[in-house]
């Protein structure tokens, strides 16, 4: 039954089937009472009417036993007929023992009783049948009849003399089951009708809220809106409900919330650069792919430029990194300036930038782009209220003529950027083919370097230095080649910039500085025991603060003395790291060595620095020399140099002396030495011995 | 049992009546003495037996024989003859033939004294002092009540029964 309800019901609304249960739990509590009220009516109008009738049939028995013993039928008829007032009787009989009508009382009645049916000569048989019949016709109380019948016998002493039969008419008890009935069924009616009513408001109660829930459930899930609320009305079970749906809502609210947010930072990580706040690698290549297809369909041309700061690892070393960071966002905010909405900024990682423009109408565009590029780095940046100049080297490529691929198009511009950086830095190039393929060479040698360590491809060069005023030679610089089994002797400009790149540059100097002591104390035996040798360390190993070690291991394994070593450092090394750099130089000149700075004047900082450091001598860079006796500049610029060096109680060395004229011109400027091709190339060890040997009276040249 | 009853009454109830009918009048008369010893109560009550003492001679006293062992509320009947007024201490009942009109004077005042019931079917019965007197009306046996004879007697009848009779008064 509960199943098949379930079946039935289970697709309808609920506030139907909440309808639909009041009203069947109304409707069946109404029927059943009025049932029971009916059936129990008309019981108890059965009982009454068969108790009156059985009261009647007692009297008449007692008052009739001896009418019928002494056969007195006029007596047994008054007696009977003393029911006359009785308006529910039909008729009363009285019967002998025989059955036979003895005396009897008939109400006037259209009703048809067995006893009249009866013959007059009947058989005793018929009529006791017949007696037998009315009584087992009334013994279903129920039944439907239209009269009530009594048989009571009349006994006296034990012995049945006669019946008493009587017939009540059931009219009065039908008339009032009717009336019952129809009442019951308007009670019924108005009940149902009243239930349907009530029902219907009734069953909103518990059907409302869960609609209202429901309408929320469904315009949260259609809309995808999380702030939405359902607002409860109770706090029954069903507000539970409510509680809980809410808190689930405000549950996935926020887990919606930080999962946006998570996804965004996810987003701002994958694709932004944390620093600078620009598209980072990955989101530049997808631009960049979307844009060469782009410019593949309607046919444009696109830029593409590789900036690198020039320096950037100098000011990160020297000013640390939270000013390199510093500049990178500055950097970054002067970029943006430069491009047009529709471009790109990106930040590679490191101190790379690149853009690309779209829709270049001509080279010169890009060009004129590059040159803008170039000059946002002309005003200097504030880095912790220091103004610093930064430069940068900028490469640039253009689609379709310097490749067709993002990839070789950032490729080719990076190799255009180096070649900028190779030849003088702080300006723009275009890409072309050579430079590709000096980048390859860059990449055959950059591989060929370690293996050329170990098999000891590397060898020194020497080149003397001769005092201006003995003649005679001072010392002798250590210069590095490159014996490279396929392309000869490379020269360190070539190789140089790739060791320090690689770290190389380490065990290359160390190197260096153990090969030049030997062939100093290689020397000392043959006969030129003063003869100083000059190594030159680069910045990148004062910035590892191992140079105090390692000259001190070389001269230990060499026993050089240490006043037979001279170190050369560039000006760009004393900048780095004052107090190290300090320290470092006074170690050495206490243990000896001179110190000499390198191509002197090239650097672009303060001369104020000079007095700090323990120099013995400056070495003036071969450009001015090579100009000094054509440009009135350049001839300042020596003059100066040398009266400061004397003020400052250095030394100075010019090289790259080439001419006759550039030695007059120096000593008559008080120069104390000099070095370049007039007196001798660089020269491998056994040759310059010769050059030694040729110079052990002084130099002609001087003479 | 209703099936049943009916049997037993022609067995045993209306034999009597029915025999009365064929039997002649003093078998009738002798059903009606039993049918009033069955709505008449004595005021000591009834023991084990109820007597009837038949005093005279005749018909009537030999249909009352037939009665004999007979019973009325589990009291069997018991009937004997008397000779004298005087021996009927102990009868509830005294049925009177006509041989002994003679000794009516003595027989009310035995049944005033001793609570017995006088019937008989002699003419004036009721009215000359007997309790209760057979009459024939209308070609049937009915009977006479003299209430006032009962009253003395102290006997009880059934109202039933008075309904039935004629209600008659002493001549005085």
């Amino acid at each position: 039954m509960e199943s098949l309800f379930h079946e039935k019901l289970k697709d309808i609304p609920i506030r139907r089937k909440m309808m639909f249960l009041i009203m069947l739990t109304c409707i069946i509590t109404i029927a059943a009472s009025s049932l029971f009220y009916v059936a129990r009516e008309v019981y108890r109008v059965n009982m009454e009417q068969q108790s009156l009738s059985e009261t009647m049939g007692g009297i008449i028995a007692k008052n009739t036993e001896s009418a019928l013993i002494f056969k007195d039928s006029k007596s047994a008829s008054e007696t009977l007929s003393s029911l006359a007032g009785h308006k529910d009787l039909l008729a009363a009989y009285l019967l002998d023992d025989r059955y036979a009508i003895f005396a009897k009382y008939q109400a006037k009645s259209s009703v048809r009783l067995p006893l009249e049916g009866l013959s007059l000569d009947a058989s005793l048989e018929e009529r006791r049948h017949t007696v037998n019949q009315i009584i087992s016709n009334n013994s279903f109380i129920f039944k439907l009849r239209k009269y009530l019948s009594v048989v009571q016998p009349v006994s006296l002493d034990h012995q049945v003399i006669g019946y008493v039969v009587i017939h009540s008419d059931l009219k009065e008890a039908r008339n009032s089951l009717f009336w019952m009935l129809a009442a019951a069924l308007l009670v019924m009616a108005g009940s149902t009708l009243a239930a349907y009513v009530l029902s219907s408001r009734l069953q909103s109660l518990i059907s409302r809220p869960i609609l209202d829930l429901v309408d929320t459930m469904k315009s949260v899930s259609d809309t995808k809106d999380f702030r939405l609320r359902a607002s409860k009305r109770g706090c029954d079970e069903i507000g539970l409900l409510y509680d809980g749906f809410n808190e689930m809502l405000s549950e996935i609210e926020e887990r919606n919330q930080i999962l946006h947010k998570r996804q965004m930072h996810l987003q701002q990580l994958a694709h932004f650069d944390t620093l600078t706040r620009l598209p980072n690698r990955t989101l530049f290549y997808d631009r960049l792919n979307q844009a060469v297809r782009t410019a593949e369909r309607k046919n444009e041309m696109l830029a593409i430029f590789f900036i690198d700061l020039d320096h950037f690892k100098d000011i990160n070393d020297t000013r640390g990194h939270r000013v390199g960071d510093l500049l990178l966002k500055s950097v970054a905010k002067r970029l943006v300036t430069v491009i047009r909405e529709s471009d790109t900024v990106a930040r590679l990682g490191g101190d790379e930038f690149t853009i690309f423009a779209q829709n270049i109408l001509h080279t010169e565009n890009a060009h004129i782009v590059a040159k803008k590029i170039v000059d946002v780095f002309e005003l200097p940046f504030d880095l912790e209220g220091k103004k610093s100049f930064v430069t940068a080297s900028v490469g640039v490529t253009i689609y379709p003529s310097d490749g067709l691929s993002a990839d070789e198009l950032l490729k080719n511009a990076d190799i255009a950027m180096y070649s900028v950086k190779d030849s003088g830095k702080n300006s723009f190039r275009q890409y072309n083919q050579e430079m590709n393929n000096r980048a390859n060479e860059r990449v055959v040698l950059q591989n060929g370097l370690r293996e050329a360590l170990q098999n000891n491809e590397l060898v020194l060069y020497y080149q003397p230095k001769v005092d201006l005023i003995s003649g005679k030679v001072s010392s002798v610089e250590a210069l590095i080649r490159w014996n490279h089994p396929e392309k000869g002797l490379i020269p360190p400009g070539r190789f140089i910039p790739i060791a320090e790149e690689s770290g190389l540059i380490i065990p290359i100097t160390d190197w260096v500085l153990q090969e030049a002591c030997r062939q100093a104390m290689e020397w000392s035996k043959v006969g030129y025991p003063d003869i100083r040798v000059a190594a030159n360390i680069s910045a990148y190993h004062f910035k590892r603060q191992t140079v105090v070690e390692t000259v001190e291991e070389a001269l230990r394994a060499t026993g050089l003395p240490a006043r037979q070593l001279e170190i050369e450092l560039t000006e760009s090394s004393l900048m780095q790291n004052d107090d190290y750099i300090i320290d470092a130089l006074n170690s050495l000149k206490r243990m000896g060595a001179t110190i000499t700075i390198d191509d002197f004047g090239t650097g672009y900082s303060s001369l104020s620095y000079l007095h700090r450091f323990p120099v013995d001598s400056l070495k003036i860079d071969r450009s001015f020399v090579w100009n000094m006796t054509k440009s009135e500049q350049d001839f300042a610029l020596v003059t100066a140099i040398i009266a400061m060096a004397k003020s400052l109680k250095m030394n100075t060395v010019a090289e790259g002396v080439e001419t006759k004229e550039q030695v007059r011109c120096l000593m008559e400027l008080g120069c104390d030495e000099m070095q370049g091709y007039l007196i001798s190339k660089p020269k491998p060890p056994e040759e310059l011995l010769k050059v030694l040997e040729s110079l052990k009276n002084g130099c002609p040249e001087l003479m | 049992m209703f099936n049943r009853i009916p049997y037993l009454l022609l067995l045993l109830g209306c034999l009597p009546v029915v025999a009365a009918q064929m039997a002649g009048e003093y078998q009738v008369k002798a059903a009606m003495v039993f049918n009033i010893a069955k709505f008449t109560e004595w005021p000591s009550g009834v023991r084990e037996t109820l007597k009837i003492a038949v005093i005279g001679k005749g018909p009537f006293s030999g249909a009352l024989e037939g009665l004999q062992g007979k019973l009325i509320r589990n009291r069997s009947i018991k009937v004997c003859r008397v000779e004298s007024p005087s021996e009927v201490k102990g009868c509830q009942i005294l049925v009177v033939t006509r041989s002994a009109e003679s000794l009516m004077g003595a027989i009310a005042l035995e049944s005033r004294t001793h609570s017995v019931l006088t019937i008989s079917d002699i003419a004036g019965f009721a009215k000359s002092g007997g309790c209760v007197g057979f009459i024939e009306a209308d070609g049937q046996m009915r009977f006479e009540v003299n209430l006032s004879a009962l009253q003395r007697a102290r006997i009880q009848m059934s109202s039933q029964l008075l309904k039935l009779a004629k209600i008659v008064r002493e001549d005085r």
